[in-house]
């Protein structure tokens, strides 16, 4: 048992990962439902840009929220591009955090991310 | 070494009680060993602080405060796995452990994955979590898996392969 653990936290079941239709790219969901709720990719910082063009392509209609990155209805690439931004580039990619103006004035962080990410290519 | 054997943890010697391990952008990091197991092959596999830290926050924020639990039983899924398998996505430096263990009434038996990272002749916990049961990572298009390890009686296609 993790003794930092409040007894209050409650587990809730899912599936497990199992994979998508998307290079290296895993979903899983809660029990009972149809829609993914986490996703795992052990190598976004190599599978980055087929993974943001599989979003784009097959997933471009799902919209969530991220509160870490104080991101609220953000179509899943831009999520991604977020982590990839803030775990892989960390300090590389300047001024990440997207600016709070209305969605349709946001700046695109998939463009900027992905344009640092082929950078290298 | 034999196929199966139980799991030989220990503390790491002085001279480990800390290692360097490449982290996804090639930058060097130190992490602080909490323990050492032998795999299944006799490999030594470090177990960091960081790592375990990682795989804690990744379950807590899906909630998965009973899989928490089970991270003491990762010397286990290293040492006695159902099925080893390389990472069909980056095969030069990931192989994950698969093991179906019990979790509680209700939910009965679970296929967990340990994902490690082996980088510069160091491998180390990079992941943990549970995967939908029978599909390993990659199963839809299992002529990309390579086995690295699967335990006696056991058959690939039981994960999907």
């Amino acid at each position: 048992m993790d003794p930092t653990r409040q007894r209050t936290d409650t587990s809730i079941h899912s599936r497990g990962y199992g994979d998508t239709s998307i290079l290296d790219l895993m979903a899983d969901y809660r029990d009972g439902e149809d829609r993914p709720f986490a996703w795992i990719a052990y190598n976004l910082h190599k599978t980055y840009p087929a993974v943001i063009w599989g979003l784009r392509l097959l997933l471009a209609g799902e919209r969530f929220d991220v509160p870490q990155a104080g991101l609220r209805d953000v179509p899943l690439h831009e999520a991604f591009s977020w982590a990839y931004a803030h775990f892989i580039l960390e300090d590389e990619l300047k001024d990440k955090a997207l600016p709070s103006t209305s969605t349709d004035e946001r700046p695109s962080l998939t463009r900027r991310v992905l344009q640092h990410a082929l950078a290298g290519v | 070494m034999p196929a199966t054997q139980k799991p030989t943890v220990r503390r790491p010697a002085a001279a480990e009680a800390s290692i360097v391990v490449v982290d996804n952008k090639g930058r060097e990091r130190v992490q602080r060993v909490a323990y050492v197991v032998t795999d299944v092959h006799g490999e030594p596999v470090y177990v960091t602080a960081e790592g375990l830290a990682y795989a804690h926050d990744s379950l807590a924020r899906k909630s998965r405060f009973d899989l928490i639990d089970e991270l003491a039983r990762l010397p286990d899924v290293l040492a006695d796995p159902d099925i080893v398998v390389y990472d069909y996505a980056s095969p030069d430096d990931t192989l994950i452990y698969y093991k179906r263990i019990y979790l509680q009434p209700g939910h009965e038996y679970e296929l967990v994955a340990a994902v490690i990272k082996f980088r510069q002749g160091v491998k180390f916990l990079y992941n943990f979590h549970s995967q939908e049961s029978g599909k390993v990572k990659g199963a839809r298009d299992a002529e990309t898996i390579a086995v690295w390890y699967i335990a006696p009686g056991k058959r690939s296609r039981e994960f999907g392969l």
